[in-house]
């Protein structure tokens, strides 16, 4: 039950990740395209730099959970690999406390800013579209990585032992 | 005393193998509520998205994602081919031919592990097969990879240049003379290296070979003409010239070069997402940093100091290689320059350092700390991509590291090294 909710979580986060990177790579090839090609219709693209500053912080924060299931975030755990079984469990158990609750509190304070957005009504200058799509994804975000968290912490996913990763520029 | 417990908190935190943005993210929470407590706490968000939000930005996802499908095509390959038929049958030219490709590689690809990940396993083998011992191959990858960082575009650069607000065209201009200077470098050192292990060069090409190699790679030199040229003729921003390169690397991948299909591409777009979620969660919490750095006047009390203590930018920039070379060796790069920048930064403008030069002798130090043991990140792509262990790669490293400080040190004290080209080009 909890493995296939999960699988499917994690079949819609990369779906959206996905889709948002090749949809904001497509917009600013197009806005190019648009103004060298007709550059009478430049300015029906504004909007693009703007959408952009949206789709980054959705790519951003969606993509928080499965970089830690994955392992990629960069920690120095060199260390904590030279400890013993006892001292690493419990230095392991620390860091996913801390996580989860810095994950929470984060996704506490995401909502509240996407709240308060909400109520004020503000709209974006350019796509004229509410500012809480900007700011929803925080919270989203940051729960998806509280459960990545909260998953290690049950033992259901392992933390990060190495630094590297292959994808990290 | 608080500011005391805060840094040990981050210290204890980073050894322990916390996530690098809870490290920085963490202290910089418990700083707002030390010293700012009647500040909203949604600031911390505002300043964390707030971050994401500089259109500079925007070019580092577009390179990563634009990396990520050059590094699973073919681009990476044919750039090396054309390099190893022109340069390969020379005395030393299997090393050099390591040390192009990697530069070459840079010029379309602004991140050093990528870099390796991209030619490690191309190069490594025409190395051992050359006879140069597989400790000094080894180390000669990593190292080369540097190049990248340096050469235009730069992931580096652009974070310096948002951090700052330093012109990214002439970061990149400056970047490409001092990569150049690194590069030189490197192939001095294969050039003692071949000398000393009597490693053979590739053999001459048979007529027209040379040709086939220019041919095959022509669409991947489309790559740095699109991306250099499209800046430099003031065609495109930074960022633009990123998003013409993910249109470019589809294109020639799955339309020219076959090299992948759709599927794979949906699945090179998420796994680049994640990438890009890693790198700017940090360039978020940076913010925050940089934000709680500003607000307890760091720069302001670290020029007083120097002053006081009559320093000059000489002794100055000397400080700043050893402090960043000591953190470099334990902290991930992208974490010190967002951290140590905003407190450095205006510090080196008032003692009349160049921006522009600062940027080169920051990005420099971040190359350093790339192959520096004991985290140097390139070591462990290396080691993951070559399958030798880190051990080995670190033996093989300490001579690049070496041949890094010497340029590092003509760069610092040599500043129209950095600053002759950007000044000619505007």
């Amino acid at each position: 039950m909890i493995g296939g909710a999960l699988a499917g979580l994690r079949l819609v986060e990369r779906a959206l990740l996905a889709g948002i990177l090749l949809l904001l790579s497509a917009a600013f090839i197009l806005n190019i395209a648009v103004r060298s090609l007709l550059p009478a219709y430049a300015s029906a693209l504004a909007w693009v730099d703007e959408f952009g500053v949206f789709a980054l912080a959705w790519v951003v924060f969606l993509g928080l959970g499965l970089a830690l299931e994955r392992r990629q975030h960069i920690a120095m755990t060199a260390l904590r690999q030279s400890l013993g079984p006892a001292m690493r469990r419990g230095v392991v158990l620390l860091v996913n406390l801390t996580g989860l609750a810095a994950s929470l509190y984060l996704a506490k304070l995401g909502l509240d800013i996407a709240m308060l957005v909400a109520r004020s009504g503000q709209i974006s200058p350019i796509l004229n579209v509410s500012m809480v799509w900007l700011y929803a994804v925080v919270p989203i975000g940051f729960l998806f990585l509280g459960l990545r968290y909260l998953l290690a912490l049950c033992g259901v996913a392992a933390p990060a032992p190495d630094v590297a990763a292959e994808n990290h520029p | 005393m608080i500011v005391v417990g805060l840094c040990l908190l981050a210290a204890a935190m980073l050894v322990l193998g916390f996530e690098m943005f809870l490290v920085m993210g963490v202290p910089s929470i418990a700083a707002k509520y030390a010293f700012n407590p009647f500040m909203p706490d949604i600031v911390i968000i505002q300043k964390i998205v707030g971050g994401l939000g500089a259109s500079t930005l925007l070019a580092i996802p577009f390179f990563i994602f634009a990396a990520d499908l050059m590094t699973r095509g073919e681009i990476a390959r044919r750039l090396t081919g054309l390099v190893k038929a022109t340069m390969g049958h020379y005395a030393g030219g299997v090393g050099h031919t390591a040390v192009v490709s990697c530069m070459a590689f840079g010029s379309v690809c602004g991140s050093a592990p990528a870099t390796v990940a991209a030619l490690g396993r191309l190069l490594y083998p025409e190395l051992l097969r050359a006879g140069y011992r597989e400790r000094f191959s080894l180390g000669l990858i990593a190292a080369s990879a540097e190049c990248a960082l340096l050469i235009p575009p730069s992931i580096t650069l652009i974070i310096y240049g948002w951090l700052t607000g330093t012109s990214i065209a002439a970061l990149f201009a400056g970047g490409l003379a001092v990569g150049i200077a690194l590069g030189l470098g490197f192939m001095v050192q294969v050039q003692l290296e071949t000398w000393r292990s009597g490693a053979k060069p590739a053999p001459r090409p048979a007529p027209g070979q040379r040709w086939q190699a220019f041919v095959a790679a022509l669409w991947a030199l489309g790559m740095p003409v699109i991306i250099l040229g499209g800046i430099y003729g003031g065609i495109f921003t930074a960022t633009e010239a990123a998003a013409v390169a993910v249109g470019y690397a589809v294109f020639v991948e799955t339309v020219v070069f076959r090299a992948y299909g759709l599927a794979e591409l949906v699945t090179i777009a998420e796994r680049s997402a994640v990438t890009i979620a890693v790198v700017f969660i940090l360039l978020g919490m940076g913010s925050l940093v940089s934000y709680f750095i500003t607000l307890a006047r760091v720069p302001d009390l670290l020029l007083v100091f120097l002053q006081d203590n009559h320093v000059n930018w000489v002794v100055f920039l000397l400080a700043v290689n050893v402090v960043l070379f000591v953190a470099g060796m334990f902290v991930d790069p992208n974490s010190i320059l967002l951290v140590m920048v905003p407190a450095l930064y205006p510090v080196s403008v008032a003692l009349g350092i160049d921006p522009v030069h600062f940027g080169l002798v920051i990005c420099l130090n971040i190359c350093i700390g790339m192959i520096t043991p004991p985290f140097g990140l390139d070591l462990f792509v290396a080691s993951s991509t070559l399958g030798r262990p880190v051990e080995q790669i670190i033996a093989g490293i300490w001579p690049f590291v070496l041949t890094n400080i010497l340029v590092l040190m003509i760069i610092s004290y040599v500043p129209a090294i950095s600053t002759a080209l950007p000044r000619l080009l505007f």
